[in-house]
């Protein structure tokens, strides 16, 4: 009887058959691997958590609470005063005065040095509903993502093109790119902006349904997250494409322009509360109308199936409320669907100053003073287009 | 001298057997490779020949995003409303590709397993 000749090396392949194959049917049989692109968080919902819970589970409330906000992202404590809502009735609001920065994490950074950065150098890109890491590799690969015009870095050296100062920031931060920044990665630091832009923000006090869904405004905030920070309508990244440039935003999804300073295009879970006590989904901010804003998952990894075209939805504990889209789809909800607060000029906006924000800022340009985005064909809502706006503004 | 060689030998199958895995591997677990993959105007074009509340859908990513027509900064976009799902192209494209790499995988795996576990080693 002989014995069997097997050594280790032997073992090691027999090892590795075994575990390549169990990989192998792993890798057929399992859940598709986007989901974790769609809907990264960059922060844990847990690791800025505020103190207190938003409520038990047999209450019911639908109307702001103001001990929800961070102090600490606020100039003043939350005020109530007279207002009139968007169809003209009277009303009582919040006056919510922010600070214009986050009151629970640092700002940045952006955008990479050096092609050979890691992620810890840079921040965040969202396209196409992914959330990319804009580190060294990203920058170098972009002609792949996008087309070969793009070459943001120096082939020799691996330097990254970045906007350093106020100047270039404010010429490169906004929809018409100046052309000698082409090719660049923005970013703006507060300190170049003239520090932080605060706002006197009124929200009303008891939402209140409309009768059909309002458009999110070009020029004014979605809604203000707990910490103080404006979440803002979509980056128009099409338009910062088309200049070759990557506006980067930080990991907790916010970047910083002249016009608003800093500010959220999507939801990273920076100003997460707790998940609430049925498993929900955490609280992050308000919007504009009044209803809160829910982040995207709750304790299960789980969305909602059931939102509306606005991205709400009604339950027992917390009445309608928002539920954020992932941040790789740069947005927070489709629509308003609660008055506002009117504001001469613009039913959809209640930031109550500065005027300037209608002269920059992310979105595309119309008059000041123009009583409505882009409706002087007297469609509102309609099917206007960056180029027909113009015309219509006009 | 003939121990060595044999040594030499059992440490190169075995290389190659772990570069043979690796690869096989890597192949099936890389996401597709595709170019110019960039999707930013996806949520916009899917509505540019709609109406305000219409329905609408995008891609990105091998990803189905469904929702409806909103007016977003002026323009109509796909404000999604939908949970996201793989598209069906995907699932049945990895379906295929999938079966195609394992049965591969596995009939070069064995192959070369079995000539290594229990071939004579080569003189």
């Amino acid at each position: 009887m002989t014995s069997l000749p097997l050594d280790i090396p032997r073992l090691a392949a027999a090892l590795l058959l075994t575990t390549s194959l169990t990989l192998t049917l792993t890798t057929a049989c399992g859940e598709e691997d986007h989901a974790t692109q769609n809907n990264s968080t960059g922060h844990n919902a847990q690791d800025n958590a505020a103190d207190t819970h938003d409520g038990a589970c047999d209450q019911h409330t639908d109307a702001p609470v103001p001990s929800n906000f961070l102090a600490d992202g606020l100039l003043e404590e939350i005020t109530e005063e007279p207002c009139t809502l968007s169809d003209g009735s009277a009303s009582t609001c919040y006056k919510i005065t922010i600070q214009g920065a986050p009151s629970n994490h640092e700002i940045g950074p952006f955008c990479p040095r050096h092609i050979s950065d890691d992620a810890s150098a840079g921040g965040k890109w969202f396209d196409g509903g992914v959330v990319y890491d804009v580190d060294g590799e990203f920058i170098k690969n972009l002609s792949m993502l996008y087309d070969d015009t793009w070459m943001l870095y120096d082939e020799e050296t691996g330097d990254i093109r970045v906007t350093l100062t106020a100047e270039e920031c404010e010429l490169a931060a906004r929809p018409n790119v100046a052309e000698e920044y082409r090719n660049h990665c923005v970013e703006c630091q507060l300190d170049q902006v003239g520090g932080a832009v605060s706002r006197e923000v009124l929200i009303p006090k008891a939402p209140t349904l409309r009768s059909s869904p309002a458009e999110i405004g070009s020029v004014g905030a979605v809604g203000i997250a707990l910490n103080g920070v404006r979440f803002d309508p979509p980056a128009p990244v099409d338009a910062i494409l088309a200049a070759n440039t990557i506006a980067a935003f930080d990991d907790c999804g916010g970047h910083v322009n002249p016009f608003d300073g800093y500010h959220y295009h999507g939801a990273l879970g920076c100003s997460d509360r707790e998940f609430g006590c049925d498993g929900h989904a955490p609280l992050i901010g308000y919007a504009m109308d009044g209803f809160a804003i829910y982040a995207l998952l709750d304790e299960d990894g789980n969305e909602p199936t059931d939102l509306d075209e606005c991205r709400g939805q009604t339950d027992d504990v917390r009445g309608y409320h928002y539920h954020a889209a992932s941040a790789g789809e740069n947005m927070f909800i489709g629509c308003f669907k609660g008055l506002t607060v009117a504001t001469e000029g613009d039913t959809t906006n209640n930031v109550m100053e500065p005027p300037n924000s209608m002269t920059g800022g992310d979105g595309m340009n119309c008059a000041e003073g123009q009583a409505s985005m882009c409706c002087g064909d007297g469609v509102c809502d309609g099917p206007e287009t960056a180029e027909t706006c113009a015309a219509d503004c006009g | 001298m003939l121990e060595l060689e044999r040594n030499h030998s059992r440490r190169a199958n075995t290389c190659a057997l772990i570069l043979i895995i690796s690869v096989g591997l890597a192949a099936i677990l890389a996401p597709p490779a595709d170019a110019h993959q960039g999707h930013n105007h996806a949520p916009w074009r899917a509505c540019e020949s709609s109406q305000l509340g219409e329905a609408c859908q995008w891609t990105s990513h091998q990803m189905l995003y469904r929702g409806t027509c909103r007016g977003v900064q002026s323009r109509l976009v796909c404000v999604r409303n939908k949970p996201i799902v793989a598209t069906e192209e995907d699932l049945s494209a990895r379906l295929a590709q999938t079966g195609s790499q394992l049965a591969t995988l596995t009939a070069t795996t064995l192959s070369s397993a079995w000539e290594l576990l229990f071939a004579p080693p080569r003189a």
